[in-house]
């Protein structure tokens, strides 16, 4: 049975109504990774799913998950040689709470390096290949959550968004990936990159989907203090009022932004109601805030990896910084270029320089925000303001890569929720857009990218 | 900016190797250059905390994990200990 | 003589805590093997998160008030980066007063037996590191043991100002220190290496030196006197004392320098972004200051107004257990309090020793019972049959001489003149109820029936 297309709800369906089996499903995903996963680089492990009989919302259906994210019994590595071999005692939360309603793990996938980089090539196992064009990246890091959804070769799959993860992979794919609201979904056993800024996201075909999956794994979680309940209830339609920032939009390439504003003259004119404001004050300085926290809070995550309760087994007879030091070359350069400017920032001297103008930054782009977003149900710009480039490219161009972080980064400074589906084409590729709500306004964004997907029908490839 | 890679990756206990050096060199500056820009922010009067919300909700109730589950992804055991480096 | 100035930290397990102070793990770890309460969270294991146990903040508010200090209404966890084996993040959760940070307290005091006032500059909550082993020393061993038991239990830190000018002193401020945690129930002295300090020795003005590491009063006292005179020779030599950390060798008493190049101490701290501050309301303030009931001097002084002699007082205010039965009796019935002095600090106390009692009865009826008709017992020894039985927590019941209904109807108008106090705003069920417990213990059940009869009609009469 040829499932490519399906979307996750309507499968769901068939299994009810008896025309298929779980079993079925499973194994068309799974056999259909088997044939990719050599040329994609999808999975870094790829799990035979049993034929045990599962009830719950989620049938038995096998999902992808990011490998950062933890699940017992089966090797966690956050695509790094540090953990190849690392197989956590424990489930994330969000796996268990995927397990407790019928879910089960098809696979983990590849993706940046302890979720460090935006294009999927900074993995210890080799780049994932984008299924639209092999010679071209991703997007990271939940690089293979991305790849395995747009290639057929899992039904959904869970990703994390530190400053646009989820999303700018969905983009360079062209599938929906959501970031919720930050605790909205929580992050006990999601292997921590950025605490502040980061949360567990969902990467699939379809928005509905999504918002599916999303009410599968939400809610405050005793082992995640951060973690809050979000409204889970739908109101029923309403217009949506939309905010374009142009300055935003201005930032992309001219064809992203052609496809771009098309899609706006699209949901103009089936009745949403799309305000344009110039600018946004503190663009310039988002990347600023984002790297800074980010690698200031890095640094102290993964000083734990000392090689002395897991990772590499360390040959050393020397004393513990010898040991500790020996252990920790395993990192991949990435890593250890964000580890080192985390050192720098929180150094005597430079807290005060860097990290503490970061926080103040962090604390006026939040009060902008929420400012000009007030008001609105969302705003909306594209998710990357270039297409996916050729693999290799921006490994000698390390700047490049950190400039195409600009658009995703201002949810995870401000803990909005924030989506990117499909909006146009150009040639093989899609362009992503961004849908950005207020904290705790998650069903009310997957709203809106439900009904711009009904407007824009950008995806006229199978049956949904 | 003031920074010296020996000393940061000393200080990171990290040891970057030749073949790595100029990559992580290129990258730590394109950070660097991003961290630049801040210089142009007005500081905050006074030092502060962006700290989360949330509430502490957990109760002094004792709730074991199984700890052989931990002892058997440790690297090296000898009695139940981790086994370490050496310290002197 | 050259002027000496000792500072301390003070580390305190917060003992009677039953988990950690970020996970659920159990913190009864001594004399258990090894990595038994260990989860992963306080193995940092990728992904874990802490969660601050409620209760760590209460008990470690009792010892903010009783060491007369401030809190933060809103204090902040802080990450304190630093590499070494038993640290299982390599880096440690605290609190810090800089960087925008407040710790858990602030400004305290503690009088020193002579008199003189140590001035607390802060208290705060942070986690325990685990354990390291080492086959033969540590020195030869060619790998370390670590133990995660102790990693995370809960800890609070008191820093002192350089106030102490001897070692004596020194010495003194852990000793008062000591009994003032047992006066809220944290008895360090039960629990091995539950209270270490670190030492920070000056002479003459010169650098400050810190020894980390030392257990107890006796070592602190003695690594004060090895810096001073180590410093001292140094002084006289002409030697320049470094500002440096120092290591306390137990066995041999003496200061050990670390050898080599350290790194530059730099902890490089942040704030802890999965942890949400620490809020200090009234509310709480208030339930911990009840939880507390003062100190062993207001206990005494309580006591000694009471009219009770002071030797009695000194014996029961000592004692926690000993004082809270002192003034629930007293609570019952107010004429007791001189017999149930008498009775605590003598026959009771040497119960709770001679049969290692631990806890006393919350419930003081039966030892009421007992005291009201301590004169009709016939001997001494009966007497202390009777209190063995309640201290065990068995029911007591004094059999009662007849009493007349007259007696008992003086006794009825005396208890509720006693309480009117208490009961003239209650209404009248609520009223009756009352005074009916107070009579029921002190007649007991068998008189029941005229109890009430007789109850009625005093209340009547006095409407």
């Amino acid at each position: 049975m040829n499932l490519e297309g399906y979307s996750l709800l309507s499968i769901l369906k068939e299994i009810e109504r008896g025309s298929i089996n779980a079993e079925d499903v499973n194994d068309f995903y799974y056999k259909k990774s088997l044939q990719l996963n050599d040329k994609i680089n999808a999975y870094i492990t790829l799990l035979k799913p049993d034929d045990k009989k599962i009830n719950g919302n989620l049938k038995g259906i096998a999902l992808a998950i990011k490998d950062n994210i933890s699940t017992k019994g089966i090797k966690t590595t956050c695509a790094s040689k540090m953990l190849e071999s690392y197989v956590p005692p424990y489930d994330a939360t969000a796996v268990s709470k995927l397990k407790e309603q019928g879910g089960r793990i098809l696979g983990k996938t590849n993706m940046d390096e302890f979720a460090m980089g935006s294009s999927g090539e900074n993995s210890a196992f080799g780049p994932t290949r984008n299924p639209l064009n092999n010679d071209y990246v991703t997007g990271g890091s939940s690089s293979g959550s991305a790849a395995a959804v747009a290639a057929n070769m899992a039904p959904i799959s869970l990703g994390s968004d530190t400053g646009g993860s989820v999303r700018a992979p969905a983009s360079f794919t062209g599938i929906v990936g959501f970031k919720p609201s930050y605790g909205a979904v929580s992050r006990y056993g999601l292997i921590a990159y950025a605490n502040s800024l980061e949360v567990i996201g969902i990467l699939g075909k379809y928005t509905k989907d999504v918002k599916f999956l999303f009410k599968l794994i939400a809610g405050k979680d005793p082992l995640d203090s951060t973690s809050l309940n979000v409204e889970l209830n739908e109101k029923e339609q309403f217009k949506p009022k939309i905010l374009v920032i142009k300055s935003f939009v201005e930032l992309s390439k001219d064809e992203v932004k052609k496809e771009f504003y098309r899609s706006i003259s699209k949901i103009d004119e089936e009745g949403f109601e799309v305000k344009f404001i110039d600018s946004f004050s503190l663009t310039e300085y988002l990347l600023s805030a984002y790297y800074t926290i980010a690698c200031a809070e890095a640094s102290t995550n993964l000083s734990r990896y000392d090689g002395i309760r897991y990772g590499p087994k360390v040959e050393s007879t020397g004393n513990w910084r010898d040991y500790i030091t020996k252990a920790r070359s395993f990192f991949g350069p990435e890593v250890k270029a964000r580890i080192m400017m985390g050192t720098f920032i929180l150094s005597a001297g430079y807290y005060e320089t860097y990290y503490l103008r970061a926080l103040q930054l962090r604390k006026l782009i939040r009060q902008e925000f929420e400012k000009i977003v007030r008001g609105y149900d969302a705003l909306y710009i594209p998710t990357m303001p270039v297409l996916p480039w050729r693999i290799g490219e921006a490994i000698e161009d390390p700047k490049m890569a950190y400039a195409s972080d600009v658009l995703t980064v201002l949810p995870n400074l401000t803990g909005s929720p924030a989506l990117s589906l499909p909006v146009g084409r150009i040639r093989e590729f899609f362009v992503g857009g961004q849908l950005i709500g207020l904290r705790g306004d998650d069903i009310k964004v997957l709203k809106i990218a439900e009904m711009m997907e009904e407007i824009l029908k950008v995806k006229n490839d199978g049956r949904n | 900016m003031k920074y010296s890679i020996n000393k940061l990756s000393r200080l990171s206990m990290l040891k970057i190797r030749k073949d790595e050096e100029k990559m992580i060199s290129k990258k730590v500056s394109a950070i660097g250059e991003l961290l630049e820009k801040l210089d142009s922010i007005e500081p905050p009067k006074e030092a502060f905390v962006l700290a989360p919300e949330g509430t502490h909700e957990r109760d002094d109730i004792p709730s074991n994990f199984n700890s052989d589950e931990i002892i058997k992804i440790f690297n090296n055991v000898k009695d139940r200990y981790a086994k370490g480096p050496k310290t002197l | 003589m050259e002027e000496i100035k000792v500072g301390l930290e003070v580390h305190v397990q917060l003992v009677t805590l039953k988990t950690k102070l970020f996970c659920s793990c159990s913190s009864d770890y001594r004399g258990k093997p090894p990595n038994v309460n260990i989860c992963p969270v306080c193995t940092g294991l990728p992904g874990s998160m802490p969660t601050l146990n409620k209760r760590a903040v209460e008990e470690a508010l009792k010892v903010v008030f009783m060491l007369n200090a401030q809190p933060y209404a809103t204090s902040y966890f802080f990450r304190k980066t630093y590499f070494y084996p038993d640290l299982p993040k390599n880096f440690q959760i605290t609190q810090y007063d800089k960087a925008g940070g407040y710790p858990l307290a602030h400004d305290g005091s503690l009088k020193l037996t002579n008199g003189k006032v140590v001035r607390i500059e802060r208290i705060h909550l942070e986690e325990d590191p685990g354990r390291i082993y080492y086959e033969g020393s540590r020195a030869t061993a060619k790998y370390s043991l670590i133990d995660y038991n102790r990693s995370g239990i809960a800890l609070i830190e008191i820093v002192t100002a350089p106030d102490m000018s001897s070692a004596e002193e020194a010495r003194d401020f852990v000793e008062r220190l000591t009994t003032i945690l047992s006066d809220v129930g944290i008895n360090v002295r039960d629990y091995e290496g539950a209270l270490r300090v670190d030492v920070n020795v000056s002479y003459a003005g010169g650098e400050r030196v810190e020894v980390k590491n030392v257990t107890g009063a006796a070592s602190v006292e003695k690594a004060v006197v090895y810096e001073v005179f180590r410093q001292k020779t140094m002084h006289e030599k002409g030697i320049k004392v470094v500002r440096e950390t120092r290591a306390w060798d137990e066995k041999r008493r003496i200061t050990i320098g670390s050898r080599g190049k350290e790194f530059e101490e730099e902890y490089r701290y942040m704030p802890e972004p999965d942890l949400p501050p620490v809020i200090i309301t009234e509310a709480l303030m208030q339930k911990v200051k009840d939880e507390i009931g003062g100190s062993q001097e207001e206990r005494y002084n309580e006591i000694v107004n009471d009219g009770i002699n002071e030797e009695l007082a000194k014996k029961i205010s000592s004692d926690k257990q000993l004082y809270s039965v002192y003034e629930k009796v007293k609570f019952y019935e107010p004429t007791l309090k001189q017999l149930a002095a008498n009775v605590l600090a003598n026959e009771i106390s040497y119960l709770m020793k001679r049969y290692s009692v631990k806890s006393l009865p919350d419930d003081v009826s039966g030892l009421v019972e007992i005291l009201q008709n301590y004169r009709s017992i016939p001997d001494h020894d009966t007497a202390v049959d009777y209190l063995k039985k309640w201290v065990e927590g068995e029911k007591v019941k004094v059999s009662l001489q007849a009493t007349s209904v007259n007696e008992i109807h003086d006794d009825v108008v005396k208890v509720v003149a006693e309480n009117y106090d208490k009961i003239k705003n209650l209404e009248y069920t609520k009223k009756f109820e009352f005074l009916m417990g107070i009579l029921i213990r002190k007649f007991g059940k068998e008189n029941k029936k005229v109890l009430v009869e007789e109850l009625t009609k005093v209340l009547s009469e006095t409407r």
